[in-house]
């Protein structure tokens, strides 16, 4: 392993070689299924293609080992580790064979499927495909690892790991653009710069999709980012298809030309993608001394980051939503215990409504297993939301699992001036490139002075400096008590995070709502606090985004602050919140005359509770449930089968029927009486499949007639179907299937399930099902569609 | 998009829509049409050798294997592979809208069903006006109709790239992701002199008349 290339990073031009495929396609040699099986097959070409492009100038050649993990290269005829040594043997030969010296790149490109939750690649499985490549690497034939043509942060994250962790290899990271300047995946360019860089690596930059000229403003971005030497490989072009064949538009020397404005500001690497010969690296060899080295590049900011989003927290205030937390709220309490993330999903979304710009996760409850939950949560908000996310435990183990997993820059909430706190956290923080939560209590508690506070928070940047992590990653949290045991501190807190902005470069942060604990009318006391902490110069607050006057407060803070030229933002607020208002009014006024069943059909949520909360002021609560919620399901489930109505409607209804149920069940709660569920129903999509809308339609159904659904979600394997029934007492387990690849996985749950629990009744629905065939696999049950499976569960129960 | 199309997935079948269903409809449309930017691309293939069981083309290391593939392409003497996608996005407009609501979900669902084939739609177009005068293309086949294998799928990905270009990737039940995604082979058939007069008199290039939008207004109708 040869590291010299580092100190000519950014002092002088580096050159990469081009296109292998390209070149074994010219060569019209036959190509094996798998590509890079013709190391072993035919290492004289290979061989041959590298020392075309040394002669042509390459400092760097990269190994024809592109595809090769196991899944891509899962039909080799010779296996991973043989192609993986034989491409070293060949690149590290044809490296020492020239005049000059030329370093070998280990090349690892992306893995051929989608990461969760959008596809079925956990990150564990991905981080140990990359790992088998690494494991394998010979420090006396490769010098540097090369990550590229990545289209997916996710997984850009997972290799770099797996290398980092199992090599001492320089490592040079690429991620692939279309023309809006996003990944496929949608991570813009700056986003990509600053999850990479929480990493650490030598190089990162652009390769393939575009040509040189297409990529221009994506360079651009990425040398304005970038604090991490710069490397840009291009194709030849754009594609174009020439009597069956596809060519690039552009030659040689055009692309040279195309590639120079990038040197001049300061481009470190340059080589060529697909499409690129020798002939290219040559063209580009002729423009070393174009180079002229990038100004010093001066950090743009600080910046929290999911996968798609960039928020910074230097110029606007910085809302962190604190709902997420089974220990303030009842339902996502019980959701956590029953393995339901939606509910979770529904309150984040919730708060981002509100204006929450990044959401605190917090997954602390003592019955669960904590990291399990921090995964499905990690993984779950990573596929929908673009809010990045804030991870709130006190174990040090589940922090970092949400961290590794996490494709973003998370804050981590959080780090105390405890010694053993500090020791433990700050090199995770400093391994993720997270920021922290820093509250200022130590091993002897919170003091009572800002000037005590003040000395943890000094301790902490010290130490956090010792860990390597700048003092702009620490939020530090001066810590508000409550106003009616501890008033004369109040004003010591604001006082901390004056002196803190002064003297230091922490960002702050408080929970304003503590400040009013045993008060009345509390939403007064918090809106004048955070009013009062907005003026001594706060920089964040975790809070519930929705209460009562924050929104308000920030927003009026915004234009009295000169953040808001023209209080643009803030009429807007206002216009929207005023429009909300006579809304709510309509639908008050039209709805009270309908009956029940149109309104569930309209899906007149509003107008439904409405009347039942009518009736339950006379009737006893299951008495509504008996005469009023029953028959109008049941009338809406005829008119169904008769066609008079069709599934948007007849879904919709029961939708909207649950919120009636909720009055009803709190309603019981109050007189102490409750509402049982008539009985348990597991519902899972299985094994292979990742489709699951059709069995969120039959949960809706079946929880808007009263029945408890225990939602496994999809991809279930039949582990943990059959440890549910156990745990749960399950009577009926509805399966689902969209694909015959994964028919088979059912009726082998099927088959599983009437071996163990003979007594327990299975339904099965989807796309490919028929009624033959869902008695062929040994279902008790078809269900053609959701009303079907009420009837199924009207029978059982 | 075709309103008719989605009705049939929500299956109304020929009956009438109610007013709330066609309310979230338009507006599940508008934000798809501002949204989801449906992507294809193509390439294709000369075919080397019919045989009744398998299909081999020049210069592509797979072949297409089954006797329904290779029927459907019994009088074509070129292929073209498309693959058409909505994009990752659509798959995550999915995902937010089935958690505020199923019903949304499920319409929003329908829609982008109806939307990737009306993409599919158009790659069929721009490749019909690529390709010779004499020539004419075959519907659509896709993996998994009669016994072409899904596994195919991963053949053509991996050859032609579609992960890097499209970002379409397989699970491994050889699901497409984004499931808002279409694979077909389309064949290219010389046509005789007969059916070139017949092409020549429809310069929409379409192939007949009946399916046409148009066929009440057109100028050019037979």
């Amino acid at each position: 392993m040869n590291r010299a290339w580092k100190e000519k990073l950014e002092q002088e031009l580096l050159l990469f070689d081009g296109a292998m495929g390209t070149m074994i396609q010219a060569s019209g040699s036959r190509v094996p299924r798998v590509p890079e099986d013709l190391n072993l097959e035919n290492p004289e070409l290979i061989g041959r293609i590298h020392r075309q492009f040394i002669d042509a100038g390459a400092d760097f050649i990269t190994t024809n080992t592109f595809g090769t993990n196991r899944m891509k290269a899962k039909d080799s005829a010779y296996g991973l580790q043989a192609i993986i040594e034989a491409a070293s043997k060949i690149a590290r030969q044809a490296a020492d064979q020239a005049e000059k010296q030329v370093y070998v790149a280990y090349d690892i490109g992306p893995i051929g499927a989608m990461m969760k939750p959008i596809g079925d690649l956990d990150f564990d499985q991905a981080y140990e495909i990359f790992k088998e490549q690494v494991i394998g690497l010979n420090p006396d034939l490769i010098d540097l690892v090369l990550i590229e043509t990545m289209t997916d942060i996710a997984e850009m994250r997972a290799a770099i790991l797996a290398v980092k962790e199992h090599s001492d290899f320089p490592v040079i990271a690429t991620m692939s653009f279309t023309e809006d300047e996003r990944s496929l995946t949608g991570t813009d360019p700056e986003t990509m710069v600053r999850i990479i860089e929480g990493l650490g690596v030598d190089a990162l930059g652009v390769n393939c999709s575009l040509g040189p000229i297409e990529m221009e403003g994506i360079v651009k971005r990425i040398l304005a980012e970038s604090q991490t030497p710069v490397i840009v490989q291009a194709n030849a072009g754009l594609p174009v298809f020439v009597e069956g064949e596809t060519k690039f538009s552009l030659d040689a020397a055009t692309y040279a030309k195309a590639v120079e404005s990038y040197l001049h500001e300061g481009l470190a690497i340059v080589g060529g993608c697909c499409g690129t010969t020798p002939e290219y690296i040559r063209q580009l060899n002729q423009q070393r001394d174009r180079f002229s080295p990038r100004e010093q590049v001066t950090k743009t900011g600080n910046y929290v980051c999911s996968s798609t989003k960039s928020v910074n927290l230097d110029k606007n205030f910085v809302l962190i939503g604190e709902r997420i937390n089974p220990s303030g709220n009842k339902r996502l309490k019980e959701a956590f215990l029953q393995g339901d993330f939606n509910f979770a999903t529904k309150v984040a979304f919730e708060q981002i409504h509100h204006g929450a710009d990044v959401l605190d996760v917090n997954t602390s409850l003592p019955q669960i297993d904590e990291e399990e939950v921090m995964i499905e949560l990690v993984d779950t908000f990573s596929g929908l939301l673009d809010t990045p996310l804030q991870f709130d435990s006190v174990k040090a183990s589940v922090l970092e699992t949400a961290l590794r997993r996490y494709a973003g820059i998370a804050i981590v909430n959080s780090v105390n001036g405890k010694q053993s706190s500090m020791d433990e956290l700050f090199p995770i923080l400093k391994k993720y490139g997270a920021y922290a939560i820093c509250l200022c209590l130590d091993e002897n508690g919170i003091p009572h002075t800002a000037k005590e506070r003040i000395a943890i928070a000094e301790k902490l940047i010290e130490n956090a400096k010792k860990h390597g992590i700048e003092e702009e990653k620490l939020i530090i949290d001066t810590l508000v008590l409550t106003a009616s045991a501890q008033q004369q501190e109040v004003m010591e807190t604001l006082e901390a995070i004056r002196v803190l902005k002064e003297k230091t470069r922490v960002k702050t942060t408080l929970g304003v709502s503590n400040v009013s604990y045993g008060l009345p009318y509390r939403p007064l006391i918090n809106r004048v606090f955070f009013t009062l902490a907005l003026g001594a110069g706060l920089d964040t607050a975790i809070i519930n985004p929705g209460a009562e006057g924050i929104q308000d407060t920030l927003q009026a803070f915004r234009v009295l602050n000169n953040d808001d030229p023209g209080a643009v933002n803030y009429i807007q607020y206002n216009e929207k919140k005023n429009s909300q208002g006579s809304k709510a009014q309509e639908v008050k006024q039209t709805s009270s005359e309908a009956d029940l069943t149109t309104l569930l059909l309209e899906g007149e949520s509003a107008g439904v509770q409405a009347k039942v909360e009518k009736a339950l002021a006379s009737k006893d609560p299951l008495q509504v449930v008996d005469t009023e919620l029953i028959p109008a399901l049941d009338a809406i489930g005829l008119m169904y089968e008769k066609q008079t109505i069709f599934l948007p409607q007849l879904i919709r209804a029961a939708e909207t029927v649950k919120g009636a149920f909720e009055l009803v069940k709190k309603k019981l709660d109050d007189g102490q009486g409750i509402m049982e569920p008539k009985g348990s129903v597991l519902l899972a999509t299985v094994k292979g499949d990742i489709h699951d809308i059709g069995k969120n339609l039959v949960k809706i159904m079946l929880e808007s007639y009263g029945y408890h659904v225990l939602d496994l979600g999809k991809d279930v394997g039949k582990e943990k179907i059959l440890a549910s029934i156990e745990s749960e007492g399950i009577q009926l387990v509805g399966l689902s299937a969209l694909m015959t690849t994964t028919v088979s996985n059912m009726e082998e749950i099927i088959e599983s399930i009437q071996k163990t629990y003979p007594q327990v009744k299975v339904m099965v629905g989807g796309a490919v099902l028929t009624e033959q065939y869902a008695e062929q696999i040994g279902a008790d049950f078809y269900c053609q569609d959701a009303r079907a499976a009420v009837l199924v569960a009207n029978q059982i129960f | 998009m075709e309103i008719q199309e989605i009705m049939r997935y929500l299956g109304y079948r020929n009956n009438q829509m109610d007013a709330m269903t066609r309310k979230r409809l338009e507006t599940l449309i508008a934000e798809i049409e501002e949204t989801i930017q449906p992507k294809w691309h193509y390439q294709r293939f000369e075919v080397l050798k019919w045989e009744p069981m398998r299909v081999s083309l020049k210069a592509c290391p797979f072949e297409l294997r089954g006797a329904s593939i290779a029927k459907h392409l019994e009088h074509s003497q070129a292929v073209y592979l498309l693959c058409v996608t909505l994009g990752i996005e659509s798959e995550r407009m999915l995902m937010r809208k089935q958690v505020a609501s199923v019903t949304d979900g499920m319409i929003l669902d329908s829609c982008l069903s109806a939307y990737v084939e009306e993409a599919a739609d158009q790659g069929q177009n721009e490749i019909r006006s690529k390709i010779a005068k004499e020539e004419e293309l075959t519907f659509r086949f896709s993996p998994g109709y009669g016994d072409l294998a899904l596994e195919i799928q991963e053949e053509m990905i991996r050859f032609i790239h579609w992960d890097r270009v499209l970002g379409v990737t397989l699970t491994n039940s050889m699901m497409m992701v984004p499931s808002k995604s279409i694979i077909a082979v389309i064949g290219v058939e010389k046509m005789n002199k007969e059916e070139q007069n017949a092409k020549s008199m429809q310069p929409c290039g379409n192939q007949s008349c009946e399916e046409c939008k148009l066929k009440e207004q057109c100028n050019w109708q037979k």
